[in-house]
């Protein structure tokens, strides 16, 4: 996983997101990296580790010539769910009146993954996992649910949008 | 009965913040207050890990400035170690750093702080976005994607990763640049060179003339300014000494190492990020009237408190901006003019370090040993000066830390910039969402990166507005 153009010439880009330094918000970039290790990613897929960094590779595919036309973000939403419970999330669920009301530990830039569906006609998955909990501070580590959530996730991805073997 | 506006959170920053305004009786401005959410925990995360791993630690801190805390956090780590890095080894992290800077700030002038520019501050929300930008003017977006590809390829080619980086180690670079390498990048380089002239131009001429009546009025406040120089004056991003200068221009120096002799840290109850400030110059006060203090820190910083800039475009660029706003220049919205100046000298610097001979040379690193010691290392980021300081064992594990970032010397800045633009906009009690917005600009102009500071990055969520009276009661809502 290198720069963040890496995503140019792909039809579909995973994206984990989330800082590693707090808790269950690193299990975006766990999954990526599940996915990269465990599963042979086809040549039009692309999957990046992008820690707090999605902004900068969303910004860059709304404004681009040639779009994918998906993009999988991988993330944390505390949508009140069981801990490790790993579901999606529609954009029409986060209505612009109500993003405030979420736990801070929403999915990013939601409004720009709306402009990329609406204006881009991107399709855009959100799949998210319910934390067990992310502190205040810097505290690493998934808790067990989400841990055991990070391997669920990573399959499932893999049988939706990869198609692939194991290696 | 008096009112309470809040803008929650301010869209298109790096992270989170919420404006609370608060109105008299007669409708008028009381106070503004500009709350920031402070990182906590990193420092004592850090406390008994090995020192050598914090300069790959830390960039998960910000995902949006992660070379400027790689690198200040490898010039720490240096000064540790007692070692300095081979020439090679510096230059690379210098370019480095210079290729990340012209990706923010082209990030940051046209999608963050342009939008305002371009689209113009009362445009409605739909159309003020990137997409907005992007369909007004599909040249434009066409060329700041193709520079921002060329700033990631470089970055790629000299570093192996552009989003967390790992090649600048405790002494020196751990990758050296072959001559194919810089060959195939230069011409990029060239082409990146070309889009930041541009850059400059098309502001010039189209869109800072437009908008000259909000620069010399919106968020205007009178402070000193904080940034790096070389020994000759010059604006350096990446190593030098601190120059403190005063509102009149006037001006101290200082090694980073003695930052705690020159900058004292002021807290307000009502937010927990600290208020650095210059502390011989008297006690904190963020006075409009009467500032005591306050200084700033970021491009328009940066572009004041030196005497040149050593790549001959920028410099042309930078005696042209004296001519037209003085020196020290205090309009808040200037940081964009101060940032495109930058983005011009570090496109010129990335072509100068790569026709370098000595950029490709194999001798990229020193050895290091682990011993007890104290080391401070500072960059200049794109939001401002970043410090970091570390102390270590005989083993090389950390046993203090401590970190200052760009945004938080800024801190009392954007509180009084804040002030200053809701104080001259709304009266007695008439606001809409221009007024807001041009609220929002005065921050904007910082360029916080608060996710430093919340490590989350909702910043396009829509600005909300809550009507409070004095019971605390919601009495009007307001939203985009």
């Amino acid at each position: 996983m290198y720069g963040s153009m890496e995503w140019r010439g792909k039809s579909t880009v995973i994206l984990g997101c989330g800082n590693v330094l707090f808790g269950d918000d690193g299990f975006g970039p766990a999954v990526a990296e599940t996915i990269s290790d465990s599963y042979e990613i086809p040549d039009d897929v692309c999957v990046l580790s992008v820690g707090s960094s999605v902004r900068e590779v969303l910004f860059d595919i709304a404004l681009a010539d040639e779009r994918p036309g998906r993009i999988v973000v991988v993330d944390t939403v505390d949508c009140g769910r069981k801990p490790g419970e790993v579901f999606p999330v529609s954009l029409e669920d986060f209505p612009e009146r109500n993003l405030s009301d979420f736990s801070i530990h929403q999915i990013p830039t939601t409004n720009l993954l709306k402009e990329l569906h609406d204006f881009c006609h991107i399709d855009v998955v959100v799949l998210a996992c319910q934390p067990l909990t992310i502190p205040d501070a810097v505290e690493p580590g998934l808790s067990p649910p989400v841990q055991e959530a990070v391997r669920n996730a990573g399959k499932l991805i893999y049988e939706r949008y990869l198609g692939g073997g194991s290696k | 009965m008096g009112k309470t506006i809040t803008i929650a959170p301010v869209t298109r920053l790096e992270g989170h913040a919420k404006v609370t305004i608060e109105l008299d009786d007669a409708g008028n401005v009381a106070d503004a207050m500009c709350q920031i959410v402070e990182l906590r925990g990193f420092e004592k995360f850090c406390i008994g890990r090995p020192v050598e791993e914090l300069p790959r630690i830390t960039t998960s801190i910000c995902g949006v400035c992660p070379w400027s805390h790689h690198l200040a956090s490898a010039k720490a780590c240096d000064v540790v170690f007692g070692v300095e890095p081979p020439p090679a080894g510096r230059k690379l992290r210098e370019l480095c750093n210079a290729i990340a800077f012209c990706e923010e700030h082209i990030l940051h002038f046209f999608f963050l702080a342009g939008p305002d520019f371009v689209m113009g501050p009362d445009a409605d929300y739909s159309v003020r976005n990137v997409i907005g930008i992007a369909q007004t003017n599909p040249e434009i977006g066409k060329k700041v994607v193709r520079s921002r590809w060329l700033g990631a390829h470089l970055l790629h080619v000299v570093s192996g990763k552009s989003i967390h980086p790992v090649t600048a180690v405790p002494g020196g670079f751990s990758k050296p640049l072959t001559q194919k390498e810089r060959d195939e990048i230069l011409p990029m380089a060239e082409e990146m060179l070309e889009f930041a002239k541009f850059a400059i131009s098309f502001a010039k001429e189209s869109l800072f003339p437009k908008y000259l009546d909000a620069v010399k009025t919106i968020g205007v406040i009178t402070t000193g300014f904080l940034g790096t120089v070389t020994d000759e004056g010059g604006l350096n991003l990446y190593d030098g000494k601190a120059r403190l200068m005063k509102p009149d221009g006037s001006y101290e120096e200082f090694e980073y190492k003695d930052y705690t002799d020159y900058i004292a840290e002021h807290i307000e109850p009502w937010t927990y990020l600290k208020f650095p400030y210059a502390k011989k110059w008297g006690n904190f006060s963020m006075d409009l009237d009467n500032p005591v203090g306050i200084y700033r820190t970021n491009t328009l910083a940066r572009i004041n408190v030196c005497d040149k800039i050593d790549t001959p475009l920028a410099n042309q660029e930078l005696a042209e901006f004296r001519e037209n706003f003085g020196r020290p220049a205090q309009q808040t919205l200037l940081y964009n003019w101060a940032r495109l100046i930058e983005l011009l000298y570090n496109a010129e610097l990335v072509v100068q370090l790569l026709n370098d001979p000595e950029i490709t040379s194999r001798e990229t690193r020193v050895p290091v040993k682990p011993r007890a010691a104290r080391g401070v290392g500072c960059t200049e980021a794109p939001r401002g000066t970043l410090i970091h300081d570390y102390e270590t064992d005989e083993n090389g594990m950390i046993t203090d830390c401590n970190l200052i970032v760009g945004t938080t010397h800024n801190n009392g800045p954007i509180n009084m910039s804040v002030k200053q633009a809701a104080t001259s906009l709304i009266k007695d009690g008439k606001y809409d969402q221009g007024i807001l917005n041009r609220v929002e600009m005065a921050i904007r102009a910082y360029d916080p990166c608060l996710s430093c500071a919340t490590h989350k990055l909702d910043g396009t969520i829509p600005v909300k507005i809550e009507i409070r009276n004095a019971a605390g009661e919601v009495i009007d809502t307001l939203s985009s």
